[in-house]
Formats: structure tokens, C-alpha cells, sequence
């Protein structure tokens, strides 16, 4: 190009930056455009030459200008950048300096030149604007600073060890930790996508996030929590974007460790409970991680590699002892007149422990290739294995990140499973774009790939007939009984007098009490309700024992494949567009071999006169003639075809309409490889409005409507699309040769007390064509044929306005409810169930799906810049309906789009209210700065807050059929509210430049600080007795309430106990080298 | 605008792919079963004399769907499903017989008498017609002669109580279904069902039209057969049927000790009002 030689440069009027989309190139690269202007007569200047250079790209990126003076530099990575501009008869050359873009912006940069002799190159810094007024997203991006810098990920729950960035996203203003990952916008946790790199991670059979991927690997999260464009489509949640590092010219790379240690942990309540012989202490022992990255170039300006390795490790103690009841020298069972609960003392020498322990690798590799200017390609592999349980250990529930087992309440071999979850991701992406910026193509390919397997702790696997794997589970729970059918008290040695199991007859006192510590005795029992004397024998009663092998075992295979290819246009035409339209093919499979250990468990009867098949794969093939599945091996999978087109209209750079259409088609298939359930004409119209009223980017009011559809994940297809044929009958316990106990040798093998026909019950009825099988489950649940796909809409408005250079303060309104929801019913007590849409079709007796999210935010958001930051926000929200959404919270049942919400006639009443997730206030503020010392040295500080009012309580009570927890007595939300609470997580940390660019980083982050123990939860189980919903009743009415079957309701002793207190305080300590 | 010539190509193709997105909208034919509660059934009389003593009203049915083994993996093979009918008449036969206090020569003890009173049938396909309904053609009579039913003496022990039971003859029942169909959809689960029964006891013979509605209701007015959460789907077309008397819940007489209040009920059964599919 040729420099002129009379040039002078405009600074004042220069730089015109405004975020003007977020229409992303890339999934998670930025844009830069901009139009360049003659300052004295406005027009656009052709032929100029922007030139873009940065540590994350190769040398550097050019565009000229076309007739206009538009230029488009597309598929930057989130980073730094200088821009600089030379046109012919403009001088030198006008060089924008500092420009920070983050994931998935479209920044614009205006530059108007003068006709000028100057002969340098002129240097403005420009801060990147922070409003992005082309987009009505709301949400939060995370950056690499703030992450490094703010303890946000705390060290417990799901992803906690390695810091993953599922769990960042609960900084999200109204976003909150729920049983199995981030609940955005009032929604469920697998209600949201994940994506790392553009790419889907969320496991395909329960929607959970499938790659946990450390914060370390990463250079940005970016959540949208709502008002997202039609490119993000299939998820009525939020996107929750992971934007991995790439490497550059430069070498650079961390190691790092952090350490949380459990001696430091602050006191813990405990919840008290009248309860059981045995109490469990869960108390962390340590978690940690450490690991490296490192990024850098293999060809100069060619190729680039990053990778890094991450190790984590989470280790609790489970502490159980043996108590025993109290009984005075009189014979009378002491009874805590505060609490009304039983007094126990712990038995000296029963204490057992245990560990409960699990490790995550990670490994990451990146290949960044650009042969050219047209062409970028990238390939990126991710192997991440965990492994937890076996060798004395209990092991980590993969899906929420807690020890399998809250109480030991059962042999080891039959509570104690071994699991392997990995998670493999690869990724090819290829990016080709014309010389004029005009033409954007972004084609992606990638496999995500899992395993998860729940063994036997000996190392037996699902189907396997010897050892754990070969041994049925057992439930003992013979319950008390002390009245008559006319309610007269019963004593020892009459009919119908039993009394719960004592922990020695089920398993043999530890080594080391005192020899008879349990031995029964007679002694009177006061009932503080009814203040009957009972007399009772067991003193170390245990209501609930499962023994024997570990139950329900697994080899479950996830696969999904997805092919993108998105086009971008940049045109012209009253005002500036950004078209986009593409294609987005998807492909899962969910291979789930299943089975029970010893083929069933067995659940032995409360009178204790028999064992019920609780759980058995089985079938009938003629009268009373059961085929028993040890196996259950289905292969189920999904294909989704989708597409959209959007249009970002900047119209006279003063307003921009966003306006697209996105369609999808997902058919499920069954394990036979039929159709399972179709969910065409998924047609989602997005149409947002944004105007920025200082014209000048900064500020913006917008307002937009979303229609979002839910894809549904493989396990409908796996259990109500294939079926789960299962079968009970009732072996008698009681007499010679019967199946007094599953675990005896040789009673569970064909010809065995508890398998042969002559001891199971006749249970028929007269017209019943089997008189010892009872059906349980049969095949495929019918869909409702005129079935709609489930969704939600939603508005969010707002407004934005930045206060100061890189802060802005903002104000936004999101309204968001369900419109269809798919659940399973059933119409005659779970005889038979269809699956439909609630309130619709041939549903339309049962009431609408409803949950309906209102909430007001107010935010301030400072990104990191000179030496300080802050992130805040208050959020002010109403939760209603009567579907939390993929899972139940209340029980923790995790059956996307089959959840009990809907099942029985019986149950629908009261169960509209305030769900769950209603919180009405909340205040997150995260902040961090930095002091410099001097010599090299920073001092850095910073913290959370938060503080949140207390969530809704129920009155629940059990169901015949569906047993605990599943009937609302009153409307849902009547319980008195749960208290506010507080945390306050201050981190302190130094840093020292050792060297250029070697810096040193320790740290101390503590949670908690001040020890807060505010209860967050209470047992909100009113009653075990089955009790039927009093429609719209209230407290008062339930002194009237009776059982099913008319007798008085006896109260859950524990009933508004608490039952989770807050996370103790606890310290993480890191360390960081930085290069 | 003129752009290059490559981008346009491929800008097209992936057009092209938008327009051809999605397929079928159909939602998958459901299995046959039968309903899995009983049926309440109304016994239209065909052929024999109405006043004789097998000229039933109706009846309760219990039903079940059972598949044959070789499916994937172990499991069901639920395209090749057959049924059971078994009245609740017979059933009843059986149970007496089955807890009768002392044994029966010729039934206690022996194998499979449980299953005497169960037709059984194969369906014709695993999946229901055009019309929704699946078939069997014909359900392998259920003939059986429950034993006489021995006399027990009076209790010697007690003599203010003649516990004295005279004995019951033998009794020999046959039931042969004929064209039995169910409807299938995902709203009516085998619910609805219509067949034709040839009944004979003990020489008496008569032939019936069988309409039946799962699940089998009791009902003393038509008010009764659609309440909210009865189990029957409410878009059914139902009615009740006092004429059928189900044994194991009778009418009621009124009470001679409350004047003032009249207990009289007269249970019957909630049957479908229409041939099937009976809709409102």
C-alpha cells in the first residue's frame, strides 16, 4: 500500500466502538467491524486496509474496505487486539490499541480519517465498550480474570473438585445450584445447554452437563440466561458456553494446585433427628486439584498447540456409630421434652469409618492451524476419566457430586458401589472466510463421547452371577406395632405385637463394644402424642437395612455426533445487516445395560411376613409364567435436524432489529429401532429490539421474545420408549421352607425357598387371570398423538447505560413460562400411562403444565481493568406452577419429561404453588482488585457475597402407589419459608513477577468466613402415614386430616427439622506459576 | 453486491438442507395389550332362553396380555402378544373351592387349578388395524368341573353352633370367546372391548354380545360412571348398568332402624353406552 505524505489523524472523533452484535462467527469467537469514514464529508472510505494483530491470531489480519467503508474481520478468539488503519491520501496509518473482545461479541470500531500529512502511525487506546447494543442476551461472561481472581466455583457439590465451569454459572444474576448442576431463569439444571467450543456436552440421556471441563482450560463462560438468538435452540434453559485457550506465537502456561482441607473446616451442624441406631457424620477429609497448561507455536504464524492436564481429588469421611435408647432405672425410655425425641446415647467402640472418595483427570489438546487468510482449522480432543469407589471406599455420584450414601444403614457391599464415568470430546473445526469479509463459513464437526458404569465394589459387573454382582439386595424394614385393629394396646407375645428389627439381628455388632450393648430389654415407652405406655423390647432399632449385593448396577454408553455449518453474510441495505443462517445435525445414542444384582432386590414386608419382588426385570409369557431379564440391554437413540436464519439490522447505526426463525425435528427410536416418538415443527421466532439512545454506545433499551424448545433426552426413549418390564410377587416368610431370608445360601437359585412358585402368595383377585405375579411394568408407554414438542416463551426489557469507561449498570425484566410441557399419566392410578402434554390433547383433563419466572434484575458490571473489578447484582423473583421442570426437586427424580409431576389423578391436587427454585431475593456481588506493592509485587484481594431468602416449604405425605414425599396435603408452598442466608467468601493472595512474564501466585480463598449455619432445608415430610391432598387447605385443616384409610394422621417426629445446614467455613489454598 | 463464486455454492447447499429438515410427524402405533384393570362387563343375550339360569347380565373380567420369549436381549417379544379372559363368576367358583376349610377330593392340592377358569388366545398382530383394534379371533375355551365340595359336619366342641355345612355338587362351566377385540390407541389402552361368548353350565347354554369399559366402576346412577377420578377416561361414553350385580359388593336394602334416612342402593356397573369405540 502506499503512504501518502500530507496525513493528519483525528483523534477526538476517531474511534466510534460500539458492540453491535451477538451474532457470533464462530461459536465463541468475536468480531470485529466497523466502517471507515472520510471525518469531513461522512463517507465511507473504499480501499482502506484494517489491519488486526493480536497474541491469539498469527500475524496478522487484513480487510479492505469495500465501496461503503464497511470492513468485517470475523472468527477472532476472545482476547486483546490492536487495530490499524491505512487508506491512501489519509496519512501513516491510525492504530487502535487495547481492544478487549469477548466470546461471542461482535465489537464495532468506527474510524474517521482526515486528510492529513502526519507521517506517524498514531496510537488511541480504546477500551472495548462494554454495552453490547446489538444484542438483548442477558446473562454473564466469565472471564479467565475473573475466575482466576474471585472464588466462585466453592469447593462442594457438582464439579466442585475441578472447578468446572457448570459451576461458575451460578454467578449469573437469578441463577442458583440445584441437585445436579446451575438452575437458570427459574429452570432446571438439564434444562440448559452446554456447550464447549460450540459444541453440545450435555450428556444425552439426562441433559446434565457431560464434560465437566475445569475453569484452568478455559479463557471465558459465557451463560446466556435468556433473549438468545435463534443460533442456540433445542433448551429452555440457558446456554452455557466454555471458550477453551488457544495457543499463540507466544509461549505461555500455568502450573498450578489447590487445597482444601477439612481439618479447617468450621463447625458443622448437625441436624438432629429422632431416628435410627445408626448415625452417619459426613465431614470433608480434603479436596484438591493441580495441574499444568501450556500454549505456544509449532510453525510461526501457522500452527499453534495448547494443552494441559488436570488432576482433582475429593475425599470425605463417613463417621457411623451405633446408639442405643436410654432407659431410666425405673424401665422407662427417656424422651427429650424439648424435642420430643428419643433419647440415645452413643455406644462406646461402634464407631466405623469409611471413606468416600473420587478422582478426575483431564486432559486437553488443541491444535490451531492457519495455512492461510481465508482458513483456519482447529482440532480439539478432551479425555477426561473419573473414578471413585471400591476398595473399602464409597464413591461420588457422578451426576450431583456428593457421596453415594448420606446414612451406612446397610452392609457395605450393598450401599458401596464402584463407579467409572469418562467423558471424550472431539472436535474439528474449519473456518473459511472471502478476502472482502463478506462471506463467513464455519463448519464443526464433533463426537462427545461417555461412559459411566456402576460395579459392584469387588469388581462384579452388571450380569455377572458370582460375587456382589450375583447376590440380590435386601431391604429389611419391619415396623412397629403396638394396637390392635380396634386400637387397643397390644403387648409382647400378642398377635399382631412386632417391633422394628434390632441392629444385631441384621448385622454382627462392631469388635470392640461392650458384648450386650444391644440386647433387648423390656422397658416403657411413652408416646408423646398419644401418651400411651408401650411396651417395647429393642433398644437398638433400626427401621431401615439393606443387605446383601448393591442393587441396581450399570454400563451405560453415551454417544452424540453433530455436524454444524453456519454462514455468515454481511450486507447492506437500509442500514447494516449480519445474516446468518445455518444447519445443525445431531445425532445420540444411549447404549444402557442394566441390571439387578441377584436379579432383583427384595423388600421385605412391614409386618415382616413376607419379601415382595421390589424391583425385578421380568415378564409374563403365559399365566403365573415369569421370564426373569438379569440384563436389561437396550440401545436407544435420537436424531435432530435443525436450521435457522437470523438477520442482525443495524438501522441508521441508531436502532438494530434482530429478527430469525429456527427450526428442529427430533425423532427418538426405541430399542428395537422403531420409532419411539417424533417432535417435528419445532419452530422457534426470535425477534428482539434494541435502541441506543446516546448513539454513541452507551446505552441501550431493548426488549425481546423468544419462543425455546426442549430436546428430550434418551432415558424417555430407554424407559417409557422401550420399556421396563418388571413383575412382583410375595414370597412367604413364615413357616418351614419358606423364604424366611433372600440371603440364605442357596434361597435365591432356581429350586430356593425364594424362588420357587410354592412360596410365593396367591395375591390374584377372583378375575384375575395370574394369581402370583402381580404386573409391575409391561412394555412401551403410548404416546398421545397429537403430542407437541415441549416448550417455553419468554420476554425479557431492559436497559443499560454505562456509568464509567468499562462499567455498566443495567436493569432487566424477564417473564418466562411454560408452554407445553411432555409428561407421563395416567388416568386409572398407574395402571396405564401415556405420555402427552399435560392440559392438551387427549391430556386435556389433566391441568395445564404451568411454571411462570418473573424477575427484575439490577446489575453493575466492572471488568477487570486498571487493577480492580466487580461484578454485582440483585435479583427479585417469583417462581409458580406445578412442574419444576426435567427433574424433581422435592425427590431428586431425574426422569426428563417423565417425571411423577402428572402421574396420578390422585396426587394432581395442591400441586400448584411456589416451586422449589422460588427465591425472592437475591444479591450476588463478586469483586477483586489488586494492590500494587512495588518490585513486582501485587497484593491481591477480593471476595463474594451473597445473600438469598428463604425457598418455600411443603406439607407432604405418602402416596400408596408412589410411597414417600409424593403427595402435596396443602397447596404447594404453604409451609412457613426457610430463613435468609448469607455467605461471604473473602480471598487474599500475592503475586510476584519473578521474571518477564514468570509470576508467581499464591492464594487463600476462605468460604464462609463467618461460619454462618443457616438451615437450608427442613424435612418437610408431615406425615409417612398416606394422606390424600386437602384441596386448597390450610394449615388448620390438617388437624382434621385423616389417612386414606380414615385413621388419624401421626406426625413425622422430624417433621420442620432441619435437615442441610450451610456449608461450614472452609479455606482453599492455591498456588499458581504463570509464564 | 457480486460475491466470489465459491461461497454461494456452498451457501446454497446449506440452504438446501434447511428446506429438507424433518420428517415424519406421525407418532409411533402403540402395542396391543389389554387394559390391565378389570373390565365391567354387560352380557348381551343372543341365543338361549333369558330366563334360565346361565342368562347372566353381566360380569366382571380380568385380563391380561402376555408376550412370547425371544425378544432382544432376553427380553419380551411384544409383537407377538396373546391374552387371558377370566370371568369373575368362574374365578369365583375356583376361589370358593380354594379356601374351603376342608379339602376338596379332586382340586386341593392339585396343579394349576388357579388357572382353570383363564381362555386363553393369540392376537392376530402386534399391532391394532386401521380401526384401532386388535384381535383374537378365538380364546381357547376355559371348561372346567370344580369338584363337589364336600359337607362339613357340625363342630362337636360347640354346641350352641351348628357350624354344619351341606355339600355343593360338582359344577362344570365352559366359556368360549369368539372374536374378541380391544381398542388400541394411546387414549384407550385395551379399555374398550367387544367379544362374543358362548357360556354353558352344567347343560344350561346361551350366547352373548359382550360389550365391556375398563376399569370396572360400581354405580347406582350414570352420575357415578363419569365422576372426576374414577379411572374411566372421561371422554368415555358411559352409563350405569343397575341390572348387572356384581356378588362381591351387593345392593343395599334400606336400614328398618333409621326411618328417617334410606339406605337402599342398587349397585350396578358402569358400562359403555355405545358399541365401541363408545365416545362422548
Amino acid at each position: 500500500m502506499r503512504r501518502s505524505a500530507w496525513i493528519t489523524i483525528l483523534g477526538a472523533v476517531a474511534a466510534q466502538a460500539a458492540v453491535v452484535s451477538t451474532a457470533q462467527a464462530g461459536p465463541s469467537d468475536a468480531v470485529l467491524v466497523g466502517v471507515v469514514r472520510d471525518a469531513s464529508t461522512g463517507e465511507g472510505v473504499e480501499g482502506a486496509v484494517v489491519i488486526v494483530t493480536g497474541e491469539k491470531i498469527q500475524g496478522e489480519r487484513t480487510m479492505t474496505t469495500n465501496v461503503s467503508g464497511l470492513y468485517r474481520i470475523p472468527n477472532l478468539p476472545p482476547g486483546t487486539y490492536d487495530v490499524t488503519v491505512f487508506a491512501k491520501d489519509y496519512g501513516a496509518g491510525n492504530k487502535r490499541t487495547g481492544l478487549q473482545l469477548r466470546a461471542g461479541v461482535t465489537i464495532r470500531v468506527d474510524v474517521s480519517l482526515v486528510r492529513s500529512g502526519a507521517r506517524e502511525v498514531i496510537e488511541v487506546a480504546v477500551p472495548a465498550p462494554t454495552v453490547d447494543v446489538g444484542s438483548s442476551a442477558t446473562g454473564l461472561s466469565v472471564d479467565r480474570e475473573m475466575a482466576q481472581r474471585v472464588p466462585i466455583a466453592i469447593p462442594t457439590g457438582k464439579g466442585a473438585a475441578n472447578r468446572s465451569f457448570e459451576a461458575i454459572a451460578e454467578a449469573t444474576p437469578g441463577a442458583r445450584n440445584d441437585t445436579y448442576g446451575t438452575s437458570i431463569a427459574g429452570t432446571t439444571s438439564p434444562e440448559n445447554k452446554y456447550y464447549v467450543d460450540g459444541l453440545s456436552v450435555n450428556d444425552p440421556g439426562f441433559g446434565l452437563n457431560g464434560t465437566g471441563l475445569s475453569v484452568e482450560f478455559l479463557e471465558e463462560v459465557r451463560i446466556e440466561a435468556g433473549g438468545y438468538m435463534p443460533e442456540h435452540g433445542r433448551s429452555t434453559g440457558g446456554v452455557i458456553n466454555a471458550v477453551t485457550k488457544s495457543g499463540s506465537n507466544q509461549f505461555h502456561g500455568n502450573v498450578w494446585a489447590y487445597y482444601t482441607p477439612g481439618q479447617l473446616e468450621g463447625r458443622r451442624e448437625i441436624a438432629r433427628r429422632e431416628g435410627d441406631a445408626i448415625v452417619t457424620e459426613r465431614n470433608l477429609n480434603w479436596i484438591g486439584d493441580a495441574g499444568f497448561d501450556l500454549g505456544g507455536r509449532i510453525i510461526k504464524d501457522k500452527l499453534w498447540f495448547y494443552g494441559g492436564v488436570s488432576i482433582a481429588r475429593t475425599v470425605y469421611d463417613l463417621t457411623s456409630s451405633w446408639n442405643r435408647v436410654v432407659v431410666d432405672p425405673d424401665g422407662n425410655a427417656l424422651i427429650d421434652p424439648e424435642t420430643k425425641f428419643t433419647v440415645t446415647e452413643r455406644i462406646a467402640g461402634t464407631t466405623q469409618r469409611f471413606k468416600a472418595q473420587g478422582t478426575t483427570v483431564q486432559a486437553l489438546g488443541k491444535l490451531t492451524y492457519s495455512p492461510n487468510k481465508r482458513n483456519t482449522l482447529e482440532l480439539l480432543a478432551i479425555y477426561a476419566p473419573s473414578l471413585s469407589g471400591g476398595n473399602g471406599t464409597f464413591g461420588m455420584n457422578a451426576q450431583t457430586g456428593q457421596p453415594e450414601v448420606l446414612n451406612l444403614i446397610g452392609d457395605y457391599g450393598a450401599l458401596a458401589r464402584k463407579y467409572r464415568d469418562n467423558a471424550t470430546d472431539l472436535q474439528f473445526k474449519w473456518n473459511w472466510r472471502d478476502d472482502e469479509g463478506k462471506w463467513n463459513f464455519d463448519t464443526i464437526l464433533g463426537w462427545h463421547h461417555q461412559l459411566n458404569q456402576r460395579n459392584a465394589v469387588d469388581g462384579s459387573r452388571v450380569g455377572d452371577t458370582t460375587g456382589l454382582a450375583g447376590t440380590p439386595s435386601v431391604i429389611y424394614r419391619q415396623s412397629n406395632n403396638f394396637y390392635d385393629a380396634d386400637g387397643m394396646l397390644l403387648q409382647p407375645g400378642m398377635p399382631g405385637y412386632r417391633e422394628v428389627h434390632s441392629l444385631t439381628d441384621l448385622t454382627p455388632m462392631p469388635a470392640g463394644a461392650p458384648a450386650g450393648a444391644c440386647d433387648p430389654m423390656m422397658y416403657t415407652f411413652t408416646d408423646p402424642t398419644t401418651m400411651d405406655a408401650q411396651t417395647r423390647s429393642v433398644i437398638c432399632p433400626i427401621r431401615q437395612w439393606t443387605a446383601g449385593g448393591p442393587g441396581l448396577l450399570y454400563d451405560r454408553r453415551l454417544d452424540r455426533l453433530q455436524a454444524r455449518e453456519i454462514v455468515t453474510r454481511l450486507a447492506r441495505g437500509a442500514g447494516h445487516h449480519v445474516i446468518k443462517f445455518g444447519v445443525d445435525f445431531e445425532y445420540t445414542q444411549y447404549n444402557s445395560n442394566r441390571g439387578y444384582s441377584g436379579n432383583q432386590i427384595y423388600r421385605e414386608a412391614t409386618s415382616g411376613t413376607n419379601f415382595a419382588d421390589f424391583r425385578m426385570y421380568s415378564f409374563l409369557n403365559g399365566p403365573d409364567e415369569a421370564n426373569v431379564i438379569r440384563n436389561l440391554n437396550w440401545n436407544v437413540m435420537s436424531t435432530t435436524i435443525g436450521g435457522f436464519i437470523q438477520d442482525s439490522w443495524s438501522i441508521m447505526d441508531k436502532v438494530t432489529l434482530n429478527a430469525g426463525l429456527r427450526y428442529d425435528a427430533q425423532h427418538l427410536f426405541s430399542g428395537d429401532r422403531t420409532l419411539a416418538m417424533a417432535l417435528p415443527n419445532q419452530f422457534s421466532p426470535r425477534v428482539g429490539l434494541i435502541w441506543d439512545p446516546t448513539y454513541s454506545g452507551k446505552a441501550k433499551l431493548f426488549v425481546n421474545y423468544a419462543r425455546f424448545y426442549q430436546s428430550v433426552p434418551l432415558n424417555l426413549a430407554d424407559r417409557a420408549g422401550t420399556g421396563e418390564p418388571g413383575l412382583q410377587s410375595f414370597h412367604n416368610a413364615i413357616g418351614p421352607g419358606a423364604c424366611s431370608d433372600p440371603l440364605a445360601p442357596g434361597a435365591n437359585e432356581p429350586g430356593g425357598a425364594c424362588t420357587i412358585d410354592a412360596n410365593r402368595l396367591l395375591i390374584g383377585g377372583p378375575a384375575d387371570p395370574d394369581q402370583r405375579w402381580a404386573l409391575a411394568s409391561a412394555g412401551k408407554t403410548p404416546i398421545d398423538p397429537r403430542l407437541k414438542p415441549q416448550s417455553s416463551d419468554e420476554i425479557v426489557a431492559g436497559g443499560e447505560y454505562e456509568i464509567i469507561t468499562d462499567t455498566r449498570l443495567g436493569l432487566q425484566y424477564t417473564h418466562r413460562w411454560i408452554h407445553r410441557a411432555i409428561e407421563d399419566m395416567s388416568r386409572d392410578e398407574a395402571a396405564t400411562y401415556f405420555i402427552g402434554n399435560p392440559g392438551y390433547g387427549i391430556a386435556k383433563d389433566f391441568p395445564k403444565a404451568k411454571r411462570i419466572y418473573d424477575a427484575a434484575t439490577l446489575f453493575i458490571e466492572k471488568r477487570f481493568a486498571k487493577h480492580w473489578m466487580i461484578t454485582g447484582s440483585y435479583t427479585l423473583s417469583w417462581l409458580r406452577g406445578n412442574l419444576a421442570g426435567l427433574f424433581r426437586p422435592e425427590t431428586g427424580q431425574l426422569d426428563p419429561n417423565t417425571t411423577s409431576d402428572f402421574d396420578l389423578i390422585s396426587l394432581l391436587e395442591n400441586r400448584y404453588g411456589y416451586l422449589p427454585g422460588d427465591t425472592r431475593h437475591s444479591f450476588k456481588i463478586f469483586a477483586a482488585g489488586e494492590i500494587v506493592l512495588g518490585n513486582g509485587q501485587f497484593l491481591r484481594l477480593g471476595g463474594a457475597f451473597r445473600a438469598r431468602s428463604g425457598g418455600p416449604t411443603n406439607f407432604l405425605a405418602s402416596h400408596v402407589l408412589y410411597g414417600f414425599d409424593e403427595s402435596f396435603i396443602l397447596p404447594r408452598g404453604s409451609g412457613e419459608r426457610l430463613p435468609w442466608n448469607f455467605s461471604i467468601d473473602p480471598t487474599i493472595g500475592y503475586t510476584k513477577v519473578l521474571r518477564k512474564d514468570l509470576r508467581l501466585t499464591v492464594s487463600m480463598d476462605v468460604f464462609n468466613v463467618a461460619n454462618f449455619q443457616q438451615v437450608l432445608a427442613i424435612d418437610e415430610r408431615y406425615t409417612f402415614d398416606e394422606v390424600n391432598p386437602i384441596k386448597g387447605g390450610t394449615a388448620e385443616d390438617l388437624a382434621n386430616a385423616t389417612t386414606t384409610g380414615g385413621a388419624p394422621i401421626t406426625v413425622n417426629p422430624n417433621f420442620g427439622n432441619p435437615t442441610l445446614y450451610q456449608q461450614p467455613r472452609q479455606f482453599r489454598f492455591g498456588i499458581r506459576l504463570s509464564f | 453486491m457480486q460475491p466470489s463464486k465459491r461461497p454461494p455454492i456452498r451457501a446454497l447447499v446449506t440452504g438446501a438442507l434447511l428446506l429438507v429438515v424433518g420428517s415424519s410427524c406421525k407418532q409411533p402405533t402403540m402395542n396391543c395389550t389389554t387394559a390391565h384393570l378389570y373390565y365391567a362387563a354387560k352380557y348381551e343375550l343372543t341365543a338361549g332362553d333369558p330366563n334360565s339360569p346361565c342368562a347372566q347380565k353381566g360380569d366382571i373380567l380380568g385380563m391380561q396380555t402376555y408376550f412370547a420369549t425371544g425378544g432382544i436381549n432376553g427380553t419380551a417379544k411384544f409383537s407377538d402378544p396373546s391374552a387371558a379372559i377370566r370371568p369373575q363368576y368362574a374365578g369365583l367358583l375356583v376361589a370358593e373351592a380354594l379356601e374351603y376349610p376342608v379339602d376338596v377330593p379332586g382340586f386341593t392340592g392339585e396343579k394349576g387349578v388357579e388357572h382353570w377358569p383363564n381362555a386363553l388366545g393369540d392376537f392376530e398382530s402386534g399391532f391394532p388395524d386401521d380401526e384401532d383394534l386388535c384381535h383374537v379371533p378365538e380364546l381357547g375355551p376355559a371348561t372346567f368341573t370344580r369338584p363337589e365340595l364336600p359337607a362339613i359336619p357340625d363342630d362337636p366342641m360347640t354346641p350352641d353352633v351348628d357350624e354344619s355345612v351341606a355339600a355343593t355338587p360338582p359344577t362344570t362351566v365352559s366359556y368360549e370367546w369368539t372374536d374378541a377385540r380391544w381398542l388400541n390407541t394411546p387414549d384407550a389402552q385395551g379399555t374398550q372391548f367387544e367379544a362374543d361368548l358362548k357360556f354353558t353350565q352344567d347343560g344350561c347354554t346361551a350366547e352373548f354380545h359382550v360389550v365391556a369399559v375398563s376399569p370396572a366402576v360400581h354405580c347406582v346412577t350414570d352420575e357415578d360412571c363419569t365422576a372426576t377420578g374414577n379411572g374411566i377416561n372421561p371422554d368415555f361414553a358411559v352409563e350405569c348398568d343397575n341390572s348387572i350385580n356384581d356378588p362381591l359388593n351387593p345392593d343395599v336394602a334400606d336400614d328398618p332402624m333409621t326411618p328417617e334416612v334410606d339406605e337402599t342402593a342398587d349397585y350396578g356397573l358402569c358400562i359403555l353406552a355405545k358399541p365401541i369405540p363408545s365416545y362422548e
